[in-house]
């Protein structure tokens, strides 16, 4: 078991959430990234905005730790794998999928995935818009529709939720989702945002904080 | 008065008796002083020549350089460079300078250039400059952004800066600095006024405005015109029911109906634009007969919806208007004879301000009404009524080194011609703001621009400022110029939505975040009308009038003002007479039942007394702190308190406070009694124990959204433009992040921090109040009711937070907490 990871039972599937912001389904072997939004720091970069470089390579960095952790046999990027066209850091990206030519990787297309199929696919990118394997579909954005009857796995909003106390103490917390109708995963990216979402009773949700995934369905 | 013998001074002359005017004693100074080749600051308040002051002097000398053809010579590039804060004052200006030229017959253009003058106006100035050109410190970078900008400077006289203690003390100052440098490093014999109202600090502000190396002495003139103001309170009938917290003050608005009926007319000032638009909605349900002879202004409103209310304010048909702060400076209206102030003003210069929008005319009294908000506000009110006596003044501070408007007044000049970077250096200098810049940092900021941060291979896909072959540092791409010179000027705002009505008219902005809570149908009441949103559609809310009531008003972003330093210590020595039983002042009066419900339950600590009270509630442990410093003070002093304690035991605060204390407030008990065992107040560590706390990244978090608009990390776009931007849009929070978690050494970081101890925290007013506690006796009462010291601060919703548990600790603890609850 991965430190600070949290296993959950869904579908009667087995499912681990990571602190790095990913997941990983145990019984195919497959690892799942949304949102990574790869080049954003250089795109604002190249429009003259001076994020620092160094945010792109900790994407990278990421993304090949856990790969060497877990040794998947097939990574699904939930679409806004990368921010815009082409620059640097899309190059830097190639060079690592090179690196693990036998890892099957799938991009279902996100809003963001301005490259063309064709450029998805040179650089050994499965490109779909919806990928299904029972019980579960993954894609970007769950209001897309879907004739599957399997349950949808998304990401695009980037979920957390606001948590309050006694004492009037608050803090937002980025999160995994499981409701009724769909679930939803953190974005993976470091420089991507948070959009706050309200949850309902009953439905699942795990907050990332400090390295640690921590069941907070009850705090909601 | 002497040297009137000049051709020039003779036409002054006569046009002045011609008109019946007599020349005062002060202007004769100024233009004695201009005309030796002095520059300087003619300390004077509106209303009083000021203008003519500074004017007369350019026209003098105009006609003496051509004695004989001074009335025929046309096209002669720009002369007067007349620099004011306030647009809506550009107008007034320009016509008395029209004026005068067309009566005396000199050929002169008066032309004006602020952000609402036309397009076509503009491109009309750049091809042809007029004599004298009205404009605002955003406006003059606007024009140095142009290309070729140097055209227009060569024969450019003199610069005046209008309302320059407005100026001063803010990041608008800071730009008028840098432009000055720049103009004067084009004119070096460039003559430079600045015109002030009082100030604390008058010597510092002719030093900041003139550089600190100055070759010949300058001089400050004052004009030593006295006002008569009439301050009264309006008094709650029965101090029982009068409230001991709030912010609105609505309660007393039965009171000054009469005032209103009374007086020709009524300008109105609260301190918010939510607060005016709430008393506007009062004012109207409570005197349905007053609708359509009162309005509101406030700086949320369309330009067209404020011009309206200012005209009709001078032409006498409004019979009151409710406003802000948006009508504290600006045209004369003579109409009004009454002021009423809602809610503590801050500031005893702000307060005697207002009170000068009434009774205009020379030698008239000024009136003005204080309406107490909230119980211990009469203390205030009666510390205003003695300070207007003394004329005690607030200093205006001027900020130092800040590399934000650095970077933007840089890339302003690369977009326009380029620049070489050692002359620029050598010209800002010379600058009070830059004058301690290292070459360091110069370098830094230089690499921040060009490469985006500190040189190394993997930036080089960065696209700014491009140093070509000569070394001229310039922009080259026309959309990188265009968006910066759209983004010029040191306001931070929000992101603002367009209000419009579905017929087109524009009634004016509000903050994005606001309409993000509404939905279609919803009603919201806004520039005195009540509306509901239809549809909002390209950063444009479309909305129609609304039928019944509604409750939202649009809450606006942005710190609350604290107490000047200066009336904290008016405040204190009135709180202290009250102590000592002397209940002359009338306010005293009315409060003393107060006073002894607060010695009853806890103690009313005199001048030698710290008070600290303690009680327990189902929020948890609260500890409420009095020092009396203002709002600013004591958000450092509940930081750093916040964190000695923390470093004792792991625990988490929220944190409130006023102008008056703070409060710690935790879900534990705050070992307050022990912590005083171990120097809690002392000055000893303070940079370092404020730094540590978390709070300070916070407060630096806040600080770097101003920053970061700045320079140009964030580019909010504009209200009714389609979001075209979208794709470059990141809030500066985020930024902030990013650059703490990987270039925490990064100058625009420190920058944030740097102004977190010197602006927000005003490390100097910290420590000296430090040092005032640790020379008094401390008092910790365990109270059972929340005091009427305590009361206000505990309902006052803005919080801070800090913690040393971790923050798996707290999540855990808060589901311990559920779980209890739960059995």
């Amino acid at each position: 078991m991965i430190s600070g990871s949290h296993q959950i039972n869904l579908k009667e599937q087995t499912l681990t959430l990571l602190p790095d912001k990913a997941l990983y389904w145990e019984e195919k072997n497959i690892l799942v990234v949304s949102d990574v939004h790869l080049g954003k720091s250089g795109h604002f970069r190249k429009h003259g905005i001076a994020v620092p470089g160094a945010v792109n390579e900790v994407n990278i960095q990421k993304l090949e730790e856990l790969v060497e952790l877990i040794s998947p046999v097939k990574i699904v990027f939930l679409g806004d794998l990368f921010h815009s066209e082409m620059n640097e850091e899309v190059d830097k990206f190639k060079d690592w999928r090179k690196s693990h030519s036998h890892i099957e990787m799938i991009l279902t297309i996100g809003n963001h995935d301005i490259l063309t199929r064709f450029e998805f696919e040179k650089m050994g990118l499965e490109c779909v818009n919806q990928f299904e394997m029972d019980p579960f579909i993954f894609m970007h954005d769950e209001s897309e529709s879907t004739d599957s009857e399997f349950y949808p796995i998304t990401g695009h909003i980037h979920p957390a939720v606001k948590l309050s106390t006694k004492g009037r103490q608050k803090m937002h917390v980025p999160c995994f989702y499981f409701g009724q109708s769909h679930g939803m995963l953190p974005a993976f990216g470091t420089f991507t945002g948070n959009f706050r979402i309200t949850p309902t009773k009953n439905d699942l949700v795990y907050g990332v904080v400090d390295k640690e995934i921590i069941d907070i369905s009850t705090l909601i | 008065m002497k040297h009137l013998s000049t051709k020039g001074h003779h036409v002054i002359q006569e046009w002045f008796s011609a008109k019946g005017w007599e020349t005062f004693p002060f202007q004769q100074e100024v233009w004695n002083a201009f005309l030796a080749g002095k520059n300087g600051i003619l300390n004077a308040p509106t209303g009083s020549g000021k203008t003519f002051a500074l004017w007369m002097p350019n026209l003098i000398k105009w006609i003496d350089e051509h004695p004989e053809d001074y009335q025929e010579k046309t096209n002669n590039g720009l002369k007067v460079l007349w620099i004011t804060p306030l647009r809506a004052l550009a107008k007034d200006i320009q016509k008395a300078l029209q004026n005068s030229v067309d009566e005396m017959g000199i050929p002169w253009e008066i032309g004006r250039r602020t952000g609402d003058v036309s397009q076509s106006i503009k491109k009309k100035q750049n091809q042809r400059m007029p004599e004298v050109l009205i404009t605002t410190p955003e406006s003059v970078h606007i024009l140095l952004a142009q290309k070729k900008y140097e055209r227009h400077f060569k024969n450019l006289d003199a610069v005046i800066i209008d309302e320059w203690h407005e100026l001063l003390g803010s990041k608008r100052g800071i730009q008028t600095e840098l432009g000055l440098s720049r103009l004067h490093g084009l004119r070096p014999d460039l003559s430079v006024w600045g015109i002030s109202a009082t100030i604390g600090n008058l010597d510092e502000a002719m030093d900041v405005l003139l550089g600190p190396e100055q070759d010949s002495a300058p001089v400050i003139i004052k004009a030593n015109i006295q006002k008569n103001i009439q301050a009264e309170s309006i008094l709650p009938d029965q101090m029982e029911n009068f409230p001991w917290h709030g912010h609105l003050g609505l309660k007393l608005l039965p009171k000054i109906l009469p005032i209103i009926d009374e007086s020709r007319s009524t300008l109105i000032f609260t301190n918010t634009r939510a607060q005016s638009e709430i008393w506007f909605q009062n004012l109207l349900e409570t005197r349905p007969d007053l609708a359509g002879a009162i309005a509101i202004h406030h700086g949320s409103l369309d330009r067209k919806v404020r011009d309206w209310v200012e005209a009709s304010l001078h032409e006498g048909i409004l019979k009151a208007v409710v406003c802000t702060s948006s009508l504290d400076l600006g045209v004369d209206f003579s109409p009004v004879e009454t002021v009423i102030q809602i809610g503590s003003p801050k500031g005893v210069a702000r307060f005697m301000q207002r009170a000068g929008r009434s009774g205009h005319q020379p030698g008239s009294t000024s009136k003005i009404y204080f309406v107490p908000t909230h119980a211990l506000e009469l203390v205030e009110a009666a510390a205003l009524k003695s300070a207007i006596n003394s004329e005690e003044m607030e200093s205006r501070k001027p900020i130092l080194k800040p590399y934000d408007v650095l970077i933007q007044y840089l890339v302003t000049l690369a977009v326009s011609d380029g620049f070489y970077p050692n002359e620029v250096y050598s010209e800002i200098k010379k600058t009070f703001a830059y004058q301690t810049l290292s070459e360091k940092e110069w370098n830094e900021i230089l690499q921040f621009i060009t490469q985006g941060g500190k040189s190394l291979a993997r930036y080089n896909e960065y696209s700014k400022v491009e140093i070509e072959e000569d070394g001229l540092y310039k922009v080259n791409s026309r959309k990188l110029a265009q968006r910066h010179r759209m983004s010029i000027g040191t306001i931070a705002s929000d992101a603002m939505l367009r209000v419009k009505y579905m017929s087109g008219k524009s009634l004016g902005v509000v903050e994005e975040w606001f309409i993000a809570q509404l939905n279609t149908g919803d009603s919201f009441w806004f520039a005195g009308r009540n509306l509901e949103l239809v549809k909002i559609k390209d950063m444009t809310v479309y909305v129609r009038r609304a039928k019944g009531k509604s409750s939202k008003v649009p809450a606006y972003m942005g710190g609350r003002m604290s107490l000047s330093s200066n009336m904290t210590h008016i405040l204190r020595k009135k709180m202290h007479q009250a102590v000592s039983g002397d209940y002359s002042d009338i306010e005293l009066k009315t409060l003393e039942p107060l006073f002894e419900i607060q010695r009853d339950w806890s103690t009313l600590p005199s001048e030698d007394q710290f008070l600290i009270e303690k009680s327990f509630s189902r929020e948890g442990c609260h500890v409420f702190i009095f020092p009396f410093e203002g709002r600013y003070v004591h958000e450092g002093m509940s930081a750093l308190i916040a964190h000695r304690i923390s470093k004792m035991t792991p625990i988490t605060f929220s944190i409130a406070m006023n102008d008056y204390g703070f409060e710690l407030l935790s879900d534990q008990d705050i070992p307050i009694e022990a912590a005083l065992g171990e120097d809690l107040f002392s000055s000893k560590h303070l940079v370092e124990d404020i730094m540590a706390s978390i709070n300070s990244a916070e407060l630096a978090k806040r600080r770097f959204r101003e920053i970061c608009q700045i320079a140009g990390l964030v580019f909010q776009g504009f209200p009714g433009q389609a979001k075209s931007n979208k794709h470059l849009q990141m809030s500066s929070s985020l930024f902030f992040d990013v650059f703490m978690e990987y270039e925490p050494d990064h100058l625009l970081i420190q920058q944030a921090f740097d102004e977190v101890m010197s602006i927000q925290l005003d490390e100097v007013r910290l420590r000296k109040a430090l040092k005032k506690i640790s020379g008094q006796e401390i008092i910790l009462n365990l109270t059972e009711r929340f005091t009427p010291y305590a009361f206000p601060i505990m309902v006052d919703r803005l919080r801070g937070k800090l913690s040393s548990e971790k923050l798996v600790d707290r999540i855990q603890k808060m589901q311990n907490q559920l779980e209890k609850h739960v059995k």
